[in-house]
């Protein structure tokens, strides 16, 4: 289990607070926080249609949050949005990728756009290619690639700048236990200097294998955020509980407080509704 | 039977259902509809006047049988791909237990409904003809009726060609679609050439249904051999196709990634893109992007020059101007006409942003997420994208028109101006409509509306330089006047191009990708 207990965190690297996000009238997110440390491997769990990719998005500057404050290495978005978006790399869920370049054309374009200098983006797309098996494709066209193959060259081309962190959406679906190995692997490098990983998943199974901390959130809030022994003296599910017994507990007792307050909503609208 | 109306009535509601669900297909319709209407009524009233003034038999009927011939070798050569199935044809109906033959006659009767919608011009040219002709029903009854069974052959013969070509692959039936294409076609050349081999001199199936339809409009009786050769040439292509109805097709039949010849879908344009990147990287794939260009502006341009080889945008624009340009040379002896040719080359540079613009949306919507996470000021690159489509829509034209010019000895400025305006504000125009469409509520617009939005912007916006062009063409103004008439023409042209690329960083600092 690589869920660790009491970890001493060195320094913040993301900070989100009071993130308030809307789609129409759908709340995605209501009020979330969250910290990530440095050198940590950090999950964000939660059911479908939780508020997990929303807040990545936000997080990557894919989408304007309503309300609420971003930080990440003490960078804040609206002031300095084009550093703040160097520290960062990003994978998302079902990734497209420009399918008329081969994949060093790709990992060329991606450093090029990050202003990695020429020199180094040579050594580091020649280095990545290796560690991601895909040097005898390296001319290949993206059209050509299978859908695992596709995720790789979408990592390789989110570390080409060495972010200090990492964000990925549901990293390992669609890729075969070898690119999972790979993967693995790579998360423990980015540990080892000092930099963070922060992934999404509803794989529970995967974030208790892989993370040292986890969020949990449900309806667009926060439920808990810590080890696995934290959350299960939290959910009082015992020392033995595993994440998914945890995580069933808190969001059931999440969904029953919810309820409860929606339940109460249309009374007060009604009544609104005979003086009206 | 049931089996063949129910099939028939699922796929008549799908094909009524991709044209309800998408409103530029609507769009399409009306414009055909519409665009129609004016020469139907034309076509009609001029055969009306010819009639009646008496026509040449042997002459109109060899005139008839180049237009059916011309439509039977375009359907021969569609079955040169094999039989072309839709998607869903493949997941619902091919996998159930419907027989081949139940398939392909529900399909008969689909494809003939689904072509009677279209055939609008050509109920209102017969009514016309009917009317003041004053043509007996029996006549209108006999036009009809043969016009239709030429119509059914040649759909036989098509899907049975189609059919054995899938099943066989053999360059044989390949061959033999070439010859008779070749044949079908070879006395239309003779008659262009004046030659001895003419049309009405053969027993061709177009001839004898020409003699048929030109005899029941001039009221004289019918020759019954070619009714006899007519049913005949019938008979055998429903042979043909009931014996290849009987072929297992569901195994040989390759997909289309379409609902209907209407879908005008994201999904179906992703499909479409990833056929031409396959198609054009062959090609393209000798212009690569490397790492040294020192500029980003520079690297960012060549990647979009790497994109537009790749996915055919240059082809499109390649093509555009080769038809173009045979026109114009055709035209190169009429000294009165080649000015207006030379305006309708420039005039023509307002369309190239359109199509680049559309193929760009189609291709790299879905990929916006790599440079608005990379750090970068997107300005940066939708200044790569303005000024890779304002070199594309000038360069091609203006080599296009100083080649024409040399060898016609013809003054360029007016064209060159009226080709460098209409590149920098078309160019401005189509992308900043474009990233105005990339916002959340209005992603899922099609394609087609976004580039009649944008292409009826640029016109408003590029009818001034228009004026100035044809009023330099038809009030004869000498070269000096002409330059000096360029400099504030050119001024609005970078004037439009300043307010818009400002409006264009505007609307990229605001894109948002849920």
């Amino acid at each position: 289990m690589k869920l660790e207990k009491g970890r001493n965190p060195l320094s913040t690297i993301l900070q989100l607070v009071d993130i308030w996000k809307s789609y129409d009238d759908v709340k995605a997110l209501c009020g979330l926080n969250l910290e990530v440390f440095k050198g940590e491997i950090f999950g964000l769990v939660g059911p479908n249609g939780a508020g997990k990719t929303t807040c990545l998005k936000i997080i990557v500057g894919l989408l304007k949050m309503d309300k609420g404050s971003i930080t990440v290495n003490g960078l804040d978005p609206t002031v300095h949005p084009y550093k703040y978006k160097r520290s960062i790399g990003y994978v998302p869920e079902s990734v497209s990728l420009p399918d008329y370049l081969t994949i060093e054309e790709l990992l060329i374009y991606s450093g090029k756009i990050r202003e990695v200098p020429n020199e180094i983006l040579k050594q580091r797309i020649d280095s990545y290619l290796k560690i991601f098996d895909l040097e005898d494709k390296r001319e290949t066209l993206i059209l050509q690639l299978s859908r695992g193959m596709r995720q790789k060259t979408a990592m390789a081309s989110a570390l080409i700048h060495d972010p200090d962190l990492l964000i990925l959406d549901e990293p390992l679906i669609g890729i075969d236990p070898a690119g999972q190995h790979v993967i693995k692997e790579i998360f423990n490098m980015r540990i080892k200097e000092n930099k963070t990983v922060f992934l999404s998943t509803h794989m529970l199974d995967t974030a208790e294998r892989m993370c040292n901390r986890v969020a949990i959130i449900h309806r667009g809030r926060n439920v808990a955020t810590g080890d696995l022994r934290h959350l299960q003296s939290l959910s009082e599910t015992g020392e033995n509980a595993t994440l998914e017994e945890v995580f069933l507990k808190l969001t059931e007792e999440r969904g029953i407080e919810k309820k409860e307050q929606i339940d109460e909503q249309p009374k007060k609208r009604s009544l609104f509704g005979v003086f009206r | 039977m049931s089996i063949i109306r129910d099939l028939y009535m699922f796929k008549v509601k799908v094909f009524l259902g991709a044209l309800r669900s998408s409103r530029s297909s609507l769009l399409i319709i009306a414009i055909y509809i519409i665009g129609l209407l004016p020469p139907s009524v034309g076509m009609s009233l001029t055969v009306v006047n010819l009639v009646k003034g008496g026509i040449d038999l042997t002459t109109y009927v060899d005139l008839f049988s180049i237009i059916l011939n011309v439509i039977f070798v375009f359907l021969l050569l569609f079955s040169l791909r094999g039989y072309i199935a839709y998607e869903y044809e493949q997941n619902l109906i091919f996998t159930s237990s419907v027989n081949p033959r139940t398939y392909l006659l529900a399909s008969l009767l689909a494809d003939i409904t689904a072509l009677s919608i279209f055939l609008f011009p050509a109920y209102l040219f017969l009514a016309i003809l009917t009317i003041s002709l004053q043509l007996s029903i029996l006549s209108t009854s006999m036009i009809i009726t043969y016009l239709l069974l030429f119509s059914l052959l040649m759909y036989f013969i098509k899907t049975s060609l189609s059919i054995l070509e899938s099943q066989l692959q053999s360059i044989i039936i390949r061959a033999v679609l070439v010859i008779v294409a070749a044949l079908l076609l070879f006395p239309a050349v003779e008659f262009a050439l004046q030659d001895q081999i003419r049309y009405s001199k053969l027993p061709y199936p177009s001839t004898l249904v020409s003699e048929i339809v030109l005899r029941s409009i001039q009221g004289s009786p019918l020759n019954s051999m070619a009714i006899l050769g007519v049913l005949t040439y019938f008979s055998f292509s429903l042979i043909l196709f009931l014996h290849c109805s009987k072929i297992d097709i569901y195994r040989y039949a390759k997909p289309i990634p379409l609902v209907s010849p209407f879908d005008t879908s994201m999904r179906t344009q992703t499909i479409k893109t990833g056929q031409n990147i396959r198609f054009f990287s062959k090609v393209g794939s000798r212009i690569n992007l490397n790492i040294e260009p020192k500029s980003l502006q520079i690297f960012l341009i060549k990647k979009e020059i790497v994109r537009m080889a790749r996915d055919g945008s240059f082809f499109i624009v390649l093509l555009f101007y080769v038809s173009l340009s045979v026109i114009s040379f055709t035209s190169r002896s009429n000294e009165a006409a080649f000015p207006m040719w030379m305006f309708i080359l420039s005039f023509y540079a307002f369309l190239v942003p359109a199509m680049l613009t559309s193929n760009w949306r189609i291709v790299e919507q879905d990929l916006l997420w790599i440079p608005l996470t990379a750090g970068l000021n997107f300005v940066f690159i939708a200044k790569a994208i303005l000024y890779t489509f304002m070199i594309t829509a000038f360069t091609v034209p203006a080599i296009l028109i100083l080649i024409l010019s040399v060898t016609n000895n013809f003054e360029p400025v007016t064209s060159l101006v009226l080709t460098a305006s209409s590149s920098i504000i078309g160019s401005s125009i189509n992308l900043y409509t474009a990233m105005g469409f990339l916002s959340k509520k209005r992603r899922a617009t099609p394609s087609i509306m976004i580039t009649y939005t944008a292409m009826f912007l640029s016109g408003l916006l590029i009818s001034p330089v228009y004026i100035y062009a044809l009023t330099s063409i038809f009030l004869g103004f000498d070269a000096p006047i002409r330059i000096v008439l360029a400099i504030p023409t050119l001024a609005y042209s970078a004037a439009i191009y300043q307010v818009f690329s400002k409006k264009i960083e505007r609307k990229a600092l605001g894109i948002e990708l849920s």
